[in-house]
């Protein structure tokens, strides 16, 4: 006789919002985590918070909809949950735990920035992140007049950055007054808030803003005043999200100094789930200089250089290179780390001793090549990345002893920066065309499952196959034999019962035939047919009230992107085909 | 002339060996040679007067030593005498002093020389012995006298040791002796002359010269003082690394050569923080008149020093030496042509240079190796005299040969031994590991630049000698090691082409010769192409390498998967050859010989040719480890302190609706009362199979005794194919079955998840069970390790069907399908009866019943329990 046993172990993350960049953030971070263990995998699930005061419309529903995914953590019996409900958790933190489901109680669970009673929880640290910027803005850039975009009077953490905020002014004896703060929902629709606080403030040197997201508006509004962040005014942001990074000019904000929410999270829910004691952490944050707020983290000196210590080296490539710490080591990639070292390592040689042949200039460029293509520009920004190289040519330009190494040392500069520049444009180029495709493909998708009476009758069975075309290259498409519908207020209850109907791996369309289509709903992740991933996303498939299965779908910055408006698309086309096969008949 | 070599072993034996020998009364003159590493002197002397006593003829020299070479063998504290009776040759012997005894001064060359001139030297002189005891002479100028005076003579011998026996501490001050006396400050010289006597010489060294000469500009006896005007050690230093403070030893790695004598090293002491006056005490009268020439010396200085053995003269030039493998095998092969190719070769001499052993410690063993069936006779020296065709010469650290003889003869040697070199290799891998470690280490300071530079430079140079395979231009695996510890090449695709050995049998040499080159250029011109760099492992296998920060794995073997399809192309006149590719990521030294052992495996298992695996994978975590040796522990525990307990389930006849038997399955149970499942051990049970046996044992035994006395209930074991190899648990249970009064009580499972390579061991055991009347079930039936012709042998009397189709059988019309087939099949052969196992809940039960399934196994009847009333 012989036994089954299981080993893996499959993590929920439970999130307000997919595409925000604060969640999309935080799922990278985990999934980063993540990777780092065997056996351990991730399903997100995200809805959508709702007020309690909204009014009933349409968009209230698609939400109050949507959240019904939140039910598949019942289902699907995971082993450990991480839940970051930063606006949820202030309201209702402690109903939270008075959750009735058996399940949601029994799993071991970490909270990231939520106010919950007595939970294991992470959260940033606001204080020496906010403390170090003002100290910078005051004593060094002599800034007196502050103003703040600020959050949600529900968020605690929008709330605690406020105190700190005001806290340091005080401290300075500069003296803060409610002119100077201005709530929002924080969202990137805050821009009346944002032209409200300009008015109110027209000669402010600095902003902070409550999170990135609030930034962009602010962006909008300082340009309609003319004034150009970094140069006029400074600001800066809070989370360091990847996007903020892509503003123009990239925000300076406030983020993870080493381990993020999300890597410490895992952590400690892992030790959790081997039945370790945990507490909760407050993880230290700093400033992350960029063009909107120029501050050095660190000096190259030339002893330093000199020296070609690899710890300097790497020290600066992290300076450079600010996003990378964060992300996944994929053991099969390029070594972006060493590379830099190697490259720069031997340019300081080339200082001590005064030569750099041309055979070695070429064999610089090609690995220089090599580090841009392999998507280097990933993990910076060019104005951020140009500045770190400019201060290092300008410290060995000072410190060089032979003309002609030097000038060697500045063609590979001068060629780094070119490909910077080259590689992001690139970049850019190329998601405009994958972005073109997308939109090409849906096109044909709408097309493909349109109805032109009984010539063309369209069944379920036509829609599945033409579900690649949404776009998702790595997903399963699961659907209840029958749509579920949902009753407003009512606790929803998914039947025991899901059919897998496809497959989608590296864009490739497997139709399941239709005898193996039937399954456990709480076996859904463990169907073989899923495409392989560390990090699963579910998106509900829904239109109006009926809920006619999941999306799952490795997750990703497109499907975080798009995902949920893919699954719309697909369950409108599913509607529409039936209701006109009720008119056929 | 002829030879024979005795190993000493008593006076008794030595005479019946003489007296066994027979020499010629009348025929010519008869050497001795004695070399000693257990005689002191006056005990040596003793034993050159007993031989003299029984061969009163004898010419008898001896000398001592640290080791002798007796029939290619190196052999530690013993003493060889060589005896050579000649046929028409004499030979003349004599031991000179080379110090004035009154005055304590040494003589002066020449002095010595003319005196030579006049004893041992004779006309038709072929060759010449000259041992040299004591330090004190110019051994050197004395070989370049004979050079001169007696061109064409071939000299042999050297500058004696000792091996650290008795009371003397110093074990290089050797002496040399004859029937007459011993000497510690003398020179030994023996002739051979004859009109029709021969011989030949050569000499093997390994070393070869490496970048720039040096002047020595200042020397102070044997000390190097200045090398092109820089202090010496310090040069010395720069070439061979900073560790020499900590590690003098090394110094012997990296000897010197003179310029003028390319392969001849000179072994290099390094001697940290010494003054000259320690080295060389101002009061003895030998270095009084050195120390008075030189008054501008300071004695009493004390710095790093570089001393050598001979020769420190300034003016002479001198070249950085490297000894290594390939040089080695190339000289040996060599020199041993060269002896092999003489015609009068009737004995063998051979003097191997002690500095030898401690640079390569197995160069030794492994070139007289090739002399083991030869009767070569000699002895470890401290220096050798050795012949490069034209002169004498004295050498540091060298093999030399010399063939001798009076009528054509060839000797017996050994050619094979030259082709097992990984002895050397060994060596080599030490070097290499030193050069890693040096070049590793090699200066940042911006103020070591220059000699960093240098002493690059240097380690360069070494590496590209000991780098490079031996027979095309690919640096080889020690390069590739080197290269993963240096400079991060982590990312392999070794290609390897197999069954090479068949190839011979069907064409001939050119032809595959051809193909291996055209695969190698293949492979060195696809890496050239794509910036990888190539190794040459053995003719028919390389590895291609790259640096995971320089290209992703994924692109690497779309790379080699291009260059399979390159070399499966086949040109004409080449042989078609299938190579094997497999690619290897995140290698380190430790682990890319095991990882690619296992993929080679895995890769003959599933007949591929092309493999893609993740070093890191074969690391198990550390949970998974943790859990083994904590099970490992638990079967021990549970083995010795009655902790494996019998559980039962009962098993459902669906006819009668009552238990018709219980299967016996297995638990564990440590200290704390935990009852362990045997999903949790099993697996590391059988890997450790002695562990699986003596549980398995005791749960047989204990099962069988629990059920010994049952009159109306009968109960099934599980066997594995080990049980039933296992001789004792198998007499148990026969023995045990012929006594008991209801064998047919008994069934006995047998799991086939093992790959079963006798299947009439299986077939003998059932028969033996049936003939003593128990029943024989097959377990997991369908499963997919059953082998349907080999079961249908086995005539069982039931057949369990796996869990995994009834589980399904409500699901899938496929399970169901395969249920109603085994039920058709125990029906046609009629009187085996079907047990359903895994029967959960009602609806499975159903579905058995309604296929006609005999028994129901599972949670629906009941749970495997320790407690059964019986």
């Amino acid at each position: 006789m012989r036994d089954y046993g299981e080993k893996q172990k499959t993590i929920g993350l439970i999130i307000e919002n997919l595409s925000v960049d604060y969640s999309k953030e935080i799922i990278h971070s985990v999934r980063t985590a993540i990777a780092g263990y065997r056996d351990t995998r991730l399903i997100v699930l995200a809805g959508d918070y709702n007020m309690e005061n909204e009014k009933k419309d349409s968009r209230f529903f698609a939400r109050e909809v949507n959240n019904t995914v939140y039910r598949l953590e019942e289902e699907l019996k995971l082993d450990g949950l991480i839940l970051t409900l930063p606006n949820i958790g202030g309201i209702r933190g402690d109903d939270i735990m008075n959750e009735h489901y058996p399940n949601f109680l029994r799993v071991p669970k970490v909270f990231i920035s939520t106010d919950v009673k007595d939970a294991v929880t992470v959260r940033y640290d606001n204080a020496v992140g906010i403390r170090e910027t003002m100290d910078y803005l005051v004593n060094v850039k002599g800034i007196t007049r502050f103003c703040m975009l600020g959050g949600r009077e529900d968020n605690a953490d929008a709330q605690n950055r406020k105190a700190i905020f005001r806290q340091c002014l005080e401290e300075k004896k500069l003296s803060f007054t409610d002119d100077m703060y201005e709530k929002t929902d924080m969202s990137i629709n805050s821009k009346s808030e944002a032209a409200r606080l300009m008015e109110r403030n027209a000669d402010a040197q600095a902003v902070f803003c409550v999170n990135d997201q609030v930034a962009v508006p602010l962006y909008d509004v300082l340009k309609e005043r003319g004034l150009m962040p970094g140069k006029d005014i400074q600001v800066f942001g809070f989370d360091n999200t990847r996007f903020s990074g892509n503003m123009q000019p990239p925000l300076a904000s406030i983020g993870a100094d080493g381990i993020t929410l999300g890597e410490k999270a895992v952590e400690l829910l892992l030790k959790k789930m081997n039945g370790e004691e945990v507490q909760s952490v407050v993880l230290p944050t700093r400033l992350y200089g960029k063009e909107s707020l120029e501050y050095e983290m660190y000096e190259y000196t030339t002893m330093e250089m000199l020296r070609i210590d690899p710890a300097f080296v790497k020290r600066m490539f992290h300076d450079c290179f600010y996003r990378y710490a964060s992300e996944i080591k994929d053991r099969e990639a390029v070594d972006l780390e060493r590379l830099f070292f190697e490259f720069i390592s031997r340019m300081l040689k080339s200082m001590l001793t005064s030569s750099m042949t041309a055979e070695e200039f070429a064999e610089n460029k090609r690995l220089i090549d090599i580090f841009f293509d392999n998507g280097a520009m990933r993990y910076t920004d060019p104005a951020r990345l140009v500045r770190s190289i400019e201060r290092l040519q300008n410290s060995m330009n000072r410190s060089q002893k032979s003309i002609a190494a030097n000038q060697m040392n500045n063609r590979c500069f001068s060629y780094m920066k070119d490909k910077a520049i080259l590689s992001v444009a690139d970049d850019l180029d190329e998601m405009r065309d994958v972005a073109k495709k997308a939109r090409e493909r849906l096109q044909e998708f709408i097309i493909r499952c349109m109805s032109f009476g009984s010539e063309t009758p369209i069944t379920e069975e036509t829609v599945i196959r033409c579900y690649d075309r949404l776009g998702m290259t790595n997903s399963a498409l699961f659907l209840f034999e029958e749509p579920v519908i949902y009753h407003d207020g009512e606790e929803v209850h998914f039947p025991q019962k899901i059919r897998l109907m496809c497959s989608v791996r590296d864009g490739e369309l497997r139709v399941i035939s239709k005898e193996r289509r039937l399954g456990n709903t709480s076996d859904m992740l463990l169907r073989t047919e899923l495409p392989k991933s560390i990090g699963y996303v579910a998106i509900p498939v829904f239109y109006g009230r009926k809920i006619y299965g999941f999306i799952i779908s490795e997750v990703n910055e497109s499907v975080a992107d798009r995902g949920e408006y893919f699954a719309k698309m697909f369950a409108r086309s599913l509607c529409l085909n039936e209701a006109g096969k009720g008119e056929q008949a | 002339m002829f030879t024979w070599n005795y190993q000493y072993i008593s006076k008794a034996i030595l005479e019946k060996t003489f007296e066994q020998t027979m020499l010629a009364k009348d025929g010519g003159d008869v050497l001795v040679r004695i070399h000693t590493a257990i005689h002191l002197e006056d005990e040596a002397v003793e034993l050159a007067r007993f031989i003299k006593s029984l061969v009163p003829t004898a010419k008898i020299i001896g000398t001592s030593t640290s080791a002798v070479i007796n029939r290619g063998k190196l052999a530690m504290n013993q003493c060889v005498i060589s005896v050579t009776q000649m046929n028409s040759a004499t030979v003349r012997t004599l031991i000179l002093p080379t110090v004035d005894e009154k005055s304590g001064l040494p003589l002066s060359v020449d002095s010595v020389c003319s005196c030579a001139k006049q004893t041992v030297m004779q006309k038709d002189m072929k060759l010449l012995f000259a041992f040299l005891a004591g330090e004190f002479f110019d051994i050197d100028r004395m070989i370049s006298h004979v050079n001169e005076c007696a061109p064409g003579v071939k000299m042999t011998g050297g500058i004696v040791n000792l091996s650290a026996i008795g009371q003397q501490k110093d074990c290089e001050g050797g002496f040399v002796f004859d029937e007459n006396g011993w000497s510690r400050k003398g020179l030994l010289l023996a002739s051979v002359a004859g009109e029709e006597a021969d011989c030949t010489a050569s000499y093997a060294t390994g070393a070869q010269a490496i970048g720039d000469s040096y002047e020595i500009t200042d020397a102070f006896e044997n000390c190097i003082l200045k090398l092109g005007k820089v202090d010496a050690a310090k040069e010395y230093r720069t070439g061979v690394g900073e560790a020499l403070r900590r590690n003098p030893d090394k110094a012997e790695l990296f000897p010197l050569v003179y310029a003028d004598q390319d392969d001849i090293p000179v072994p290099i002491r390094y001697a940290a923080n010494v003054s000259l006056s320690e080295l060389y005490p101002p009061e003895d009268p030998v270095y009084r008149a050195a120390y008075e020439a030189r008054p501008d010396l300071d004695g009493t200085e004390r710095k790093d020093r570089i001393l050598t053995n001979h020769g420190v003269t300034t003016g002479r030039f001198l070249r950085r030496a490297f000894i290594y493998d390939r040089k080695i095998i190339a000289d040996n092969h060599a020199m041993f042509r060269h002896i092999e190719n003489f015609e009068k070769a009737e004995c063998l001499i051979g003097y191997s240079g002690a500095a030898r052993s401690t640079i390569y410690s197995n160069c030794a063993k492994w070139e007289l190796s090739a002399y083991e069936d030869s009767n070569i006779c000699g002895c470890v020296t401290a220096g050798e005299i050795v012949n490069d065709g034209k002169r004498n010469l004295l050498a540091y650290g060298a093999f030399a040969v010399v063939a001798a003889g009076e009528q054509p003869a060839t000797q017996e040697c050994n050619p094979y031994a030259f082709s097992h070199t990984d002895s050397l290799a060994a060596d080599n891998q030490e070097l290499v590991k030193y050069l890693t470690e040096l070049e590793s280490r090699i200066e940042r300071r911006p103020s070591a630049a220059l000699a960093a530079a240098g002493l690059r430079e240097f380690v360069r140079d070494c590496e590209l000698k000991l780098l490079y395979s031996e027979n095309e231009d690919i640096p080889n695996e020690a390069a590739m090691n080197m290269d993963m510890k240096l400079r991060g090449y982590d990312r392999f695709c070794i290609i390897r082409v197999q069954d090479t050995t068949g190839m011979k049998v069907v064409f001939d040499e050119d032809r595959i010769a051809l193909t291996a080159h055209g695969f190698l250029s293949k492979c060195a011109d696809f890496a050239a192409r794509h910036n990888y760099k190539i190794y040459s492992l053995s003719t028919w296998q390389v590895a291609l390498g790259i640096t995971s920060y320089t290209c992703s794995f994924k692109a690497m073997v779309r790379h080699m998967e291009q260059l399979q399809k390159e070399l499966f192309a086949v040109s004409e006149g080449m042989i078609a050859i299938v190579p094997d590719f497999c690619v290897i990521n995140g290698c380190t030294v430790e682990n890319l010989k095991s990882v690619y052992n296992s993929a080679c495996i895995d890769m003959k298992k599933k007949n591929v040719q092309f493999y893609v695996c993740d070093a890191g994978y074969y690391q198990s975590d550390e949970d998974s480890i943790r859990e083994r040796y904590h099970m490992i522990n638990l079967i021990n525990y549970a083995i010795a302190n009655d902790g494996i307990i019998p559980y039962y389930q009962g098993i459902y006849d669906n006819k009668t609706g009552t238990i018709h038997h219980y299967e016996s399955l297995m638990r564990l149970k440590d200290e704390n009362g935990t009852v362990y499942g045997p999903f949790r051990f099993l697996e590391v049970a059988r890997t450790y199979g002695l562990l699986y046996d003596s549980a398995s044992a005791i749960m047989i035994k204990k099962v069988c005794e629990r059920f010994r006395n049952a009159e109306d209930v009968s109960v099934s074991i599980n066997l594995g194919i080990r049980d039933i190899n296992n001789r004792d648990t198998m007499d148990y249970l026969y023995d045990f079955l012929s006594e008991v009064k209801h064998p047919g009580n008994f069934v006995f499972e047998i799991l086939e998840n093992e790959d079963i390579d006798a299947y009439e061991v299986l077939e003998n055991f059932v028969d033996r069970i049936h003939e003593l009347g128990a029943k024989i079930s097959i377990d997991d039936f369908g499963s997919g390790y059953s082998n349907l012709q080999h079961i249908a042998n086995i005539h069982s009397d039931f057949i369990k069907i796996d869990g995994s189709i009834v589980r399904k059988c409500c699901e899938s019309k496929e399970a169901e399908g395969l249920m109603r087939l085994i039920m058709s099949w125990a029906k046609i052969n009629a009187g085996v009866q079907v047990v359903a196992e895994f029967v959960e809940n009602e609806a499975i039960q159903n579905k058995v019943v309604k296929c006609g399934v005999d028994f129901s196994q599972g949670y629906l009847f009941s749970k495997p329990t320790p407690d059964i009333a019986v």
